[in-house]
């Protein structure tokens, strides 16, 4: 009998998780951002334990990290892209990742968030294995920048496969069955926590999968513990 | 009813009641030691008018994990926790006066969530106040059969058992897709599900069948954790093959989903028409028999070659049952007259 088997014959089915961390390293963050990088560096045990204490079993975990800035501020270090790092194998990889992250910069208020939003929908999420689970966790306290806005989009370090508007990205994101969606829909879930402002609460209202942890503009990220926002993530799964 | 813990499943309950040509059984387990988000399942029976219940009710921990408050010793509750075990009183009081499945409806919107305050911040898509699944199939028993209504809101469902034609899905899952198959190995979130700050619907589908018969109502912890929609009908038959009598079928039941699920799991069911336990064990035999040799043997077979191997056992067996599991399935809200 495989692993996954028992003298029933029952599949316990597992979960194959993707988890993409979006983080606001702009210097507002400065306080936060520490508490967050501590918190995602106990992040990948953390969620096992929880998935564990559920019940539910992970057959594959991976996490990635996009650290972002603001393209019309500075464009050369608006946005660190980390590939998926498996954990446990490239657990050391993730943890100097994280470290890595350092809050600086940013300009006005309003960042490249759907910029960083676009690019974590646009991973290399996981096709193969049975209950697939592609979840993005934003982590800002500033609005967004609108995209196609040439002021960004000119940059010499903009990426090219980011759409035009938040109506093309909502496409890719997909509702119900829609072909356009880069995400599968059974499997995708977006959690922000970020200011009542644009685009955030219109997010919430409109994308599907969605949960908003709403916080003051300008206040950091302090009302929500990470207890609880990883049990939040293990009970959306 | 008469209820026993369970003897062998820690936290485990199970009823049981047998009348003549009828059998009830219910089953509810938790997965974390108190708690379970599924409220105790339902069965009510008016012998004077033939009329019975059966329903079972799933807090979604995932779309309603805020307090709903605490309780007089201090454990703080989820309204994932509350919502259903609310619900099921006020579907327990609809089935006693009634009244239109509108009329449940309203009675759900105003008092669900009724003198409790909530201080939920947390907004999004996936989020709802006092979210519960509903899986109620209402049934009035003829001498030559039963005719049913089932009414359900989430991805709990109602299910009518033949010994010829085997189990049959009458409930349509609120979520993008209805391929039981795949469903079972994406888990989709729910688009629809009882709450008090959104509009819900509850889906309605009628049909009949004749006796002897039997009437399922399952939390997703029952089959949404086996490999195929076949070896949940395996797990009902083949535990009732082994079973002395309804209290030792429960406890088979308890045990078995105990092995697989990874969810808190509730099960109502009523077996109609059938001459005692004994018939209705015996009546089953040839349909168990048949799932063990073209369903259950092949997956455990494909276990041993591989993920490729129970990717193919998989497909197999859900081409060969899907016909017959669905011949009975709501296509649209309304009436089945089949």
């Amino acid at each position: 009998m495989s692993q996954n088997q028992n003298r029933s014959g029952d599949n316990n089915l597992k979960y194959a998780v993707d988890i993409v961390l979006c983080v606001d390293t702009t210097a507002s963050m400065g306080p936060t951002l520490e508490n967050v990088k501590q918190s995602a560096m106990s992040f990948p045990n953390r969620l096992a334990q929880e998935m564990a204490a559920k019940g539910r079993g992970i057959s594959s975990l991976r996490l990635k990290v996009i650290g972002f800035r603001d393209y019309a501020d500075c464009a050369e270090d608006a946005m660190v892209v980390s590939p998926f790092l498996r954990v446990p194998d490239e657990l050391d990889s993730f943890e100097t990742t994280v470290n890595a992250l350092h809050a600086d910069g940013g300009g006005d208020e309003p960042e490249s968030a759907l910029e960083a939003l676009a690019l974590a929908i646009g991973s290399d999420w996981e096709t193969g294995l049975d209950r697939r689970r592609h979840v993005i966790v934003m982590f800002t306290d500033a609005s967004a920048h609108r995209l196609g806005d040439p002021r960004h989009t000119r940059a010499s370090t903009y990426p090219q496969s980011i759409p035009g508007s938040l109506e093309e990205l909502y496409a890719q994101w997909g509702s119900g069955q829609s072909r356009s969606a880069l995400v599968e829909n059974s499997a995708k879930r977006l959690l922000m926590f970020a200011p009542e402002s644009y685009p955030w609460t219109d997010i919430a209202d409109d994308w599907n999968n969605t949960i908003y942890f709403p916080s003051e503009a300008g206040e950091g990220l302090e009302e929500w513990e990470m207890d609880q926002i990883i049990a939040t993530i293990a009970n959306s799964l | 009813m008469d209820v026993e813990p369970s003897k062998t499943v820690q936290g485990a309950r199970i009823w049981h009641h047998t009348a003549p040509r009828f059998v009830a059984l219910s089953v509810w387990t938790e997965r974390i030691a108190g708690r379970g988000e599924d409220a105790d399942p339902l069965v009510v029976v008016h012998w004077p008018t033939a009329r019975g219940l059966i329903a079972v009710f799933d807090g979604v921990g995932g779309a309603g994990r805020a307090s709903a408050g605490s309780t007089p010793t201090g454990q703080e509750r989820t309204q994932a926790w509350v919502a259903p075990r609310r619900l099921r009183g006020l579907v327990e009081e609809w089935f006693v006066d009634g009244s239109s499945v509108d009329a449940l409806h309203d009675r759900v919107v105003t008092r669900l969530a009724a003198d409790i305050t909530v201080r939920s911040r947390m907004r999004g898509r996936i989020h709802r106040e006092f979210p519960s699944t509903l899986a109620a199939l209402a049934f009035t028993m003829h001498p030559d059969g039963v005719r049913w209504d089932v009414v359900w809101a989430g991805d709990s469902r109602c299910y009518v058992v033949e010994p010829d034609r085997g189990l049959q899905q009458l409930s349509l899952d609120d979520v993008d897709g209805s391929d039981a198959l795949d469903l079972l190995l994406q888990d989709p979130p729910m688009t629809n599900m009882v709450s008090v700050d959104r509009e819900f619907a509850l889906n309605r589908w009628r049909g009949h069948a004749p006796a002897p018969c039997v009437l399922v109502t399952a939390t997703d912890g029952f089959f949404g954790y086996v490999s195929t929609p076949a070896q949940f009908e395996h797990v009902l038959l083949d535990t009732l093959w082994h079973a002395r009598d309804p209290a030792h079928w429960g406890e088979l039941l308890a045990e078995r989903v105990a092995g697989y699920t990874g969810d808190d799991a509730s099960l109502a069911v009523v077996a109609l028409g059938f001459h005692d336990f004994g018939d209705l064990r015996v009546s089953f035999g040839s349909r168990r028999n048949l799932l063990r040799h073209e369903h259950d043997e092949p997956l455990r077979a494909a276990a041993d070659r591989g993920t490729d191997a129970v990717h193919t056992a998989r497909s197999d067996s859900w081409r060969k049952y899907r016909g017959g599991y669905e011949q009975r399935l709501a296509t649209t809200v309304g009436e089945d007259n089949r």
